[in-house]
Formats: structure tokens, sequence, C-alpha cells
């Protein structure tokens, strides 16, 4: 497409050259056919001259710096057209018939058109290349941060913690025995859940009922395993079942949740999580217990909840989405999940 | 009659461990905990000859709990995935189960147990924790126990650390509690550049310190925020112009 208008301008250029060429050998009494032979071998010996520039132009690249040096080029490229040109029609046109020769004044116009044709060549050629290059680049740029990206997003999705996964195991290693059925249960809930956590097209957002009935398979594992010591309360309203969020956001705020609930206090702990809509978001609220006056000896929020907080960063592109608070011995975070209507 | 205490918050676990353990009859599981609290108790009531102990458990973890048992015990570690951990019983050669595991798998633990030397076998269970507080270097915290209380010292709390007999005293805020452990312990577990040895006797938090004095020729002092003056050896003057970039 771009060689075909590129070639047609270029034709369109060479015709006009030759007709302002031989109106103006016209005005001066200049016979028809000799005008016409005159411009056409001397359009000829300029497109020449333009295509060796165009190729020469194609392996050696100036840059900007260089305008003088460009400037140079075409000055000499010029003389040298307007030297072959002469040359020519010294065979081919009767003396009297060569005014430009005769006039010095005819021979500048010619030679500033040619120095002028040249060097918009050069000019065009030099933009037209910067700017694929910067667009290349540019397109280059956009890929490689996509990859990253996606490299990133996988990354933070994947990170199932091995120790949840072991001691599940373990936990249906001991109900076998004495409680098979159960031990199926289990074993049931934890193959769904992991099939959730390697579902291929993991950024298409999803219902946050579909999101919530994959939590639910999580927390009844963790139930089971820390028996009655885990309290879970849903408080999930109705209208933000179909309201849309990235898959996989909550567990690993939930796993943190219950990890620093029950492995930084003694005793039963509660684990609540809220659900509602708030004008164009979708608010959830997820709390522990902790112990306050330990909380110097408990290093920062855990590694769950900085993956989410990039993973919705580089989801919507906003730093503001998370938030978390501490009233009295409850640990709260807090995430808003845009909604678009 | 081996005498046996299962230390695990999972109860899943702890039954499946009992279960494991009832064809042997020359054991006998005089206790179950919940976790490190329960088991520094009943190891004290007890006095087991062999716990198994998981690692991640509430408040304080097995290794942390181990370190506040006075009297040498055998051990068995139990647990399911822990990076640190695994790399520490690595390094100091005791037994761990990694759950979920086999009879198979327990009864050589139980047989290596039965043929080891309890004195060796704790030389290995310190090697243990040593490396397993320098590995973890989330570990920002130091367990210890006054009298019957267990309290958790966030190393951001601590002004410094002194040698004491075969105990450390830990100067924090909230006034002093001693540790059996030597003061080389934590020189080579803490992170060395928030911790300097500044003399033979003292380590010391580098955050808490306002001044550095010479008192006399080659004598210096450093004087913490709360007016306390320490000396400094003349290595440690050195070690500690080092880690402050003066």
């Amino acid at each position: 497409m771009f060689q075909l208008r590129f070639l047609i301008s270029v034709l369109t250029g060479w015709v006009i050259w030759i007709l302002v060429h031989i109106i103006y050998l016209l005005q001066n009494n200049i016979p028809a056919d000799i005008a016409f032979a005159d411009a056409a071998i001397f359009a000829t010996v300029l497109a020449f001259a333009a295509w060796s520039l165009l190729i020469t132009l194609k392996y050696y690249k100036p840059d900007s710096r260089k305008i003088i040096e460009m400037l140079g080029w075409s000055s000499i490229l010029s003389w040298a057209v307007l030297q072959i040109h002469q040359a020519i029609i010294k065979y081919l046109i009767p003396l009297e018939y060569r005014i430009l020769e005769q006039s010095s004044n005819g021979k500048l116009v010619l030679a500033i058109a040619t120095f002028l044709v040249l060097t918009i060549i050069i000019l065009v050629n030099w933009i037209v290349q910067n700017n694929t290059e910067r667009k290349e680049t540019f397109k280059r740029n956009e890929q490689a941060e996509k990859l990253k990206k996606e490299a990133e997003l996988l990354n933070l999705r994947l990170q199932l913690q091995p120790h949840f996964l072991f001691n599940s195991l373990n936990s249906i290693n001991a109900l076998i025995p004495y409680n098979p059925a159960e031990a199926q249960k289990m074993l049931q809930l934890l193959s769904e859940f992991l099939r959730g956590t390697i579902r291929k097209d993991n950024d298409a957002l999803i219902d946050f009922e579909e999101e919530i009935n994959h939590l639910q398979l999580y927390l009844n594992i963790e139930k089971v395993r820390f028996d009655h010591r885990l309290n879970i309360e849903l408080n999930i309203e109705p209208s933000t079942r179909t309201c849309k969020i990235p898959p996989l956001i909550l567990q690993p705020l939930v796993e943190n949740a219950i990890k620093f609930g029950i492995y930084g206090t003694l005793g039963a702990v509660t684990i609540k999580i809220i659900g509602q809509v708030t004008e164009n978001n979708l608010k959830i609220e997820i709390s522990n217990p902790f112990d306050k006056q330990e909380k110097n000896a408990i290093k920062g929020t855990g590694f769950g909840l900085d993956a989410v907080k990039k993973r919705l960063q580089l989801i919507y592109g906003s730093i503001n989405l998370i938030n978390t608070n501490e009233i009295e011995e409850v640990f709260i975070v807090q995430l808003l999940i845009p909604q678009t209507k | 009659m081996i005498t046996v205490i299962i230390i695990d918050d999972e109860p899943l676990a702890r039954r499946a461990l009992k279960e494991y353990l009832k064809p042997f009859t020359d054991i006998e599981i005089i206790a179950e905990c919940n976790d490190g609290f329960e088991g520094l108790r009943a190891i004290q009531k007890h006095q087991p000859q062999l716990i198994f102990l998981d690692i991640q458990m509430p408040k304080i973890n097995g290794f942390e709990m181990l370190e506040l048992v006075e009297n040498p015990i055998g051990v068995i570690f139990t647990t399911a995935f822990d990076e640190f951990a695994l790399k520490a019983f690595e390094a100091g050669a005791v037994d761990y189960l990694l759950k979920p595991f086999s009879k198979e798998r327990l009864e050589k633990a139980l047989e290596k147990f039965r043929n080891a030397n309890v004195m060796n076998e704790n030389e290995k269970i310190k090697k243990t924790i040593e490396f397993a507080s320098q590995e973890n270097n989330e570990s920002n915290r130091i367990v210890v126990k006054n009298g019957a209380e267990i309290k958790i010292i966030a190393l951001t709390d601590i002004h410094y650390i002194e040698a004491y007999d075969d105990y450390v005293k830990i100067h924090t805020k909230g006034g002093m509690s001693l540790k059996k452990q030597t003061l080389q312990f934590y020189e080579n577990s803490l992170n060395p550049s928030q911790f300097v040895r500044i003399h033979r006797s003292y380590l010391l938090n580098i955050t808490e310190i306002t001044k550095i004095e010479l008192v006399e020729k080659d004598q210096h002092i450093a004087i913490l925020k709360n007016n306390i003056k320490l000396p400094l050896s003349r290595s440690g003057y050195l070690k500690l112009k080092e880690t402050l970039g003066v």
C-alpha cells in the first residue's frame, strides 16, 4: 500500500517536473519536440540521481545532526545532474536551443530546483524512516510491557501455598481410616478448588457469585483442618451476585486472614467476609483478629495482600482499590472493585 | 516404654499420627497439645522422652518453643511444608517427617531415635534452630520465658543484648528478659547491619545509639537513647563505625 502510494507520488512529481520544464522552454521559443526531449532527458537524469540517492539512504541512515552533510550531498548531486544533462544534450540538441547553458540565470534556476527536489527527497525519506522506527520501537515496548504484565499476573496468581496443599492432603490421610466418606468429600473439595485455581482464562472478569463459590471450597477445606478453632461469617448481599471481579482475588486475602488469625492468636478465630454494592464499586471487607501487643513481632502485611494489590493495579490501573485498617484487635482489608454499568 | 507428646495445631494431623503410633506397643502417648504454650507446659509436667513437633503453630512456632525447653529431649519434627524449616532440618541433620508421611517412614524415624544418643541429638537440634533463625529472615522476634509467662519480643524493641553466664539478658523498653542462649548465637543469627557486637559482652541494636564518646585514650563508649552507656572494645568500635558508615 505504502509502496504504491510512494510510486504514484514519485511519478506525479516526475511528470510535473517535465511539464514545468517544457512550459519554460516553450516560453523561450524553443520548438516543442526539442523542448520535450530536453525536459525528458533532464528529468530522467534527475530520476536516476534520486533513485541512487534513495538506494544509498536505505543503507546509510543519517541522523538529524547531519543536516549540513545532507545538504552537501544534494548540492554535489545537483551539480552532477546538471553536468550529465549538459553532456548528453551536447550531442542531441543544437547549440541555439540550449538556452539554459547560455543564460546563467536559467542555469541557476535549474540548479536550485534540482537541489530542492533532491533535498526534499532526503528529508521525506528521513522523516518516514524516523517515523517507522519510532512506531516499531513503540510497538516493541508495548509488546514487552504486555508480556511483562502477563508474566507478573501469572506469577501473582499461582502463589498457592504449598503449606495449605500438603496440610490438606495430610488431613485427608487422617480421615481415610475412620471417616472415609468425609475423606472423599474433602478430596473432592480440594480437587475442585485446585481446578478453579488453574483455569486458563485468568483475566476475564467473572461473576462475584462464582468467586464466592470457589472461595467456599477453600473455606470448607480450612474448616476441616482447623475444626472448631475456625469460624467463618459470610455476609454477602444478594445484589452483589452479578458484580464482576477478577478471578482468585479473594482467596489469597482470606488465606492471609486465616493465617494471621490462626497463627497469630490462641483460641477460636472468627473471619468475617462482607460483600456490598456501593455506588459504582463492589465493596468487600475481610477481617480477622490479631494480637495488638505483638504487632511489631509479626512481619508486614503478608505476601497475599501485596500480590492482590499489584494485581488490581495492573488490571484497573488504580492504586487505591485496597485499604487496610485496624480497629481494636481486628485487622480489616477493604477492597473496591470498579463496576462498569 | 517411650513416653511421647504430640504437639500440632491441626487435630487431624494429631489423629493421623496417633493412629500410626498405635501398633507400637512400647510407645505411650502421654499428652497431645494444640500449640507451643501447651506443649511447654506438658513437657515440663510430664518430662517425655520424645516429642513430635509441628513447625507452623499459633503464636510461637516449633523452633521457638524448643528454644524454651530446658532439659534435653528427643525431637522428631513434623511439617507439611516450610521452606526455612526444610533447609534447617537438612543443615542440622535431625530427623523430620514431611506430612503426609507413611507408616514405614515413621518406623524409620523411631528406629533412629531409639539408636540415638539424646545428648548428641540435642547438639544437632541446637544447630537446626540456629540455622532456622538465620534462614528465616521473616522471623523478627525472640521468644522468652519469664517464669511461667512466655513473651514475644520484637527485634525492633530490643535495645541491646548482654552476655550473662549461660544466659543472655535481653534489654528492651519494657525491661529485661533472661534467656538461656549464647551471645554468639544472636550475633550469628540476627541481621548484622542492625545488631553489632560492640564488646565481648554486648550486642547492640544500632538504631538505639545517639552518640559515641571518647572517654580516654582508645576507650570509646556508646550512649543510647535512654542514656545508658555501654563500653566499646577496640574491634567493636571499628565494627560499629563500619556498620554506621562513618
